[in-house]
């Protein structure tokens, strides 16, 4: 470890020269920032993994499950598991998705799962992200750097060899691909927050990188067109550019970024669409609230890893709950994401308060609250080069072709300042690696 | 179908030009009437030119069917023509379990407190479902006036309720928007209507066991002379056609709709 840490400052120049950087819109102005790397990494025992990797593949199955109900019978609502409410008034439930069964049965091919860690040692599920999670280039090229860095570190410690994300992915995607073509990751462009991730992705899994115009949909079939003007057929995209601008005649039909007719070549089952349309409904921060019913409801299982505690006004139970305590309670709009819309009671003046609460009386469909959990704290080294806590997540990526399976790494990000709580990349935090270790 | 029976002979036309001439231009139409209970399709056939289009069909989430395809030579105009004879019952679709997405707000079928609170003053006499939906929709032809341009078709079911203009999708999503506020299964149509020289609007009410159709533009309880193309939460669910295209320069568009309907 202090070899490690010793070499922080080539670590950081490799870092530079490979261009991690996150992209931030802020009052329209588009910059981009290098995503700040701090050297020690996150361990997580041996032990404690087996029960996460557990929790995880069971989380991510059950949201498939839920996801292939939900655009089909419907049966978790029929029996009183969810309000209706939850899913058809959800901004990501789509009616175009009824009745279309994607390639395998699996919607969530890519899930990124955010926990915390409590200070009792409990981990918290924080949400769900099944749409278009990003996050796993950075930890893969902080690992090649700090490898090439300080190769004794991993050859003294018995660290799980993470560099197998790209191969998880082309599995995957061999798998939703089904011979039918060609793979071929799908960039908005090089002013997407994650554009870096986008090109570096496609170069470990052998996909073709495209842009905007590259794609073309004939006779119901999907095509990567070339250089020279040539055809190639696509049997799987893994798409980074949300559901509503994919599909100009399907969806929103001002986009410029999607394919027209992609949503009757994916229907018929001529292209593989990763992760699948429509999924936003179960990562809606409303529908959170019933992963763990899921779990019991779908596989008949306890679920290992619990959520937050998670109140919502939707009940009346809960609606009196969060009028009395909103001090003390984070309140979340269930339509934002990236730590957007995230309000803490105790920050707010009176004033403030009274206005969130009429807005909870007004909508309160629209609102989740939770309570602050106390999350562990990571040391980071500081701008003066000494250790300083800071609020530390994880990112787990859950991949799921024909199997599932969770990638021994992932993604933990740190907050900014010592005293907050959010550590959304997009609000200016940092990352660490992060350690699986083979042993206890 | 086993009860009175009336045929109709339709043709659906639209034709777009554009100047300049366009090129890899991709398209979905919602054209063909559809099949239920109450509506048989005796015959019908969906053309377009240029001829060379490459055509293909399917089903969209919420059952309607969709053709669609592209072109991509060069070309200055685009013409779809639906034609057939269709077999109408009395209107009423039958349907055990009614889409519980019926009952909810879409983008734009939401709905405010003084829109809510209007539909339950307006309905307090009613019986029972359809004796509601009946005065929501007397209520509305009094609110409303017929106007043309005053809406498009981003304008909202609340902006509608304002303003007091429209056409018929708007009166078609105002009620809607209304019966949802209610607790009331309610979709949008979009159809053919006996008379009229372009295509119609129109709101179903589900009664408990069937679609009943209400027509609140013509403040009528749907009963012969309307052919049914597709349903949705709002039009944004089921355009009758949209397209895409790729020029090099700005393009002046000119549209053509023909609807022609008579009974046999």
């Amino acid at each position: 470890m202090k070899e490690l840490l010793a070499a922080r400052d080539s670590v950081n120049r490799w870092m530079e020269r490979y261009g991690v950087r996150f992209g931030v819109y802020k009052n329209g102005v588009f910059n981009e920032q290098i995503f700040p790397f701090d050297a020690i990494p996150r361990q997580i025992p041996a032990k404690e993994w087996e029960m996460l990797e557990k929790g995880l593949i069971q989380r991510v199955k059950a949201l498939n499950m839920f996801l292939y109900d939900i655009y089909h019978e419907k049966k978790i609502v029929a029996d009183g598991v969810i309000p209706k409410e939850f899913t058809y008034e959800s901004k990501g439930y789509m009616p175009e998705c009824e009745g279309i069964t994607p390639a395998l049965n699996v919607y969530a091919h890519i899930a990124g799962i955010d926990l915390v860690q409590a200070k009792d040692g409990k981990w918290l599920i924080l949400e769900d992200n099944l749409r278009i999670p990003s996050g796993a280039s950075y930890p893969m090229i902080a690992r090649k750097v700090t490898r090439k860095a300080c190769p004794q570190t991993f050859r003294d410690n018995l660290i799980a060899d993470n560099r197998n994300y790209g191969m998880l992915l082309k599995q995957m995607m061999d798998d939703v691909n089904g011979g039918r073509g060609i793979n071929c990751i799908l960039t908005p462009g090089r002013y997407n927050s994650a554009f870096f991730e986008h090109s570096y992705l496609a170069e470990k899994t052998d996909a073709i990188l495209a842009f905007p115009g590259d794609l073309i949909v004939e006779d119901n079939k999907l095509y990567y067109v070339g250089l020279y003007q040539e055809k190639i057929r696509v049997g799987a995209i893994y798409r980074r550019v949300s559901d509503e601008y994919m599909d100009p005649l399907a969806f929103e039909p001002s986009s410029l970024l999607g394919v027209p007719n992609l949503m009757e070549a994916y229907k018929a089952g001529n292209v593989g669409v990763i992760n699948a349309f429509g999924n936003g409904v179960a990562d809606d921060k409303g529908i959170y609230y019933f992963v763990p019913k899921m779990v019991k409801y779908y596989l008949n299982e306890e679920p290992i890893l619990e959520n937050a505690p998670t109140y919502l006004p939707f009940f009346k139970e809960d609606y009196e709950y969060i009028l009395n305590n909103i001090e003390k309670l984070v309140i979340k709009d269930v339509a934002e994401a990236g730590g957007y819309g995230v309000m803490f009671g105790r920050d707010m003046t009176p004033e403030r308060l009274e206005e969130v609460k009429q807005l909870i009386i007004k909508e309160p469909r629209r609102w989740i609250a939770q309570e602050v959990i106390d999350f562990i704290d990571l040391d980071i080294i500081d701008e003066t080069g000494n250790p300083s806590p800071r609020k530390c997540d994880l990112r787990a990526f859950v991949i799921t072709g024909k199997e599932t399976k969770v990638w021994k790494s992932g993604l933990t990000r740190f907050s900014r300042n010592p005293n907050s709580f959010v550590v959304n990349s997009s609000q200016g935090g940092g990352f660490k690696d992060t350690w699986v270790m083979e042993k206890d | 179908m086993t009860g009175e029976q009336r045929r109709y002979q339709f043709r659906y036309m639209t034709e777009a030009s554009f100047t300049p001439a366009v090129s890899s231009h991709f398209f979905k139409l919602r054209a063909i009437p559809c099949l239920n209970s109450c509506q048989r399709v005796e015959s019908r056939q969906l053309s377009v030119l240029p001829s060379g289009c490459i055509l293909n069909e399917s089903t969209d989430g919420l059952g309607n069917l969709l053709q669609f395809g592209e072109y991509h030579s060069p070309h200055d105009y685009f013409r779809m023509t639906s034609e057939g004879i269709v077999c109408c019952e009395k209107y009423r679709v039958i349907d055990a379990s009614p889409n519980d997405i019926y009952l909810f707000p879409s983008k734009l079928t939401r709905c405010d407190l003084p829109a809510q609170e209007w539909a339950q003053e307006v309905t307090k006499q009613g019986a029972d479902t359809i004796g509601k939906a009946t005065l929501l929709m007397h209520a509305i032809q009094q609110r409303l006036t017929y106007q043309r341009y005053a809406t498009n078709n981003a304008t909202s079911a609340m902006e509608v309720f304002e303003r007091g203009l429209g056409v018929c999708q708007d009166y078609a999503h105002l009620m809607t928007a209304l019966c949802r506020s209610m607790g009331i299964r309610a979709r949008y149509v979009n159809g053919l209507v006996l008379g009229e020289g372009e295509t119609h609007a129109w709101v179903e009410v589900h009664d408990g066991a069937a679609w009943l159709g209400f027509d609140p533009t013509y403040d009528k309880i749907i009963d012969w002379g309307y052919i049914k193309i597709a349903h949705g939460r709002d039009v944004s669910d089921c355009p009758s056609n949209r397209g895409q295209f790729f020029a090099r320069t700005n393009i002046e568009e000119q549209l053509t709709i023909i609807c022609e309907m008579k009974e046999l």
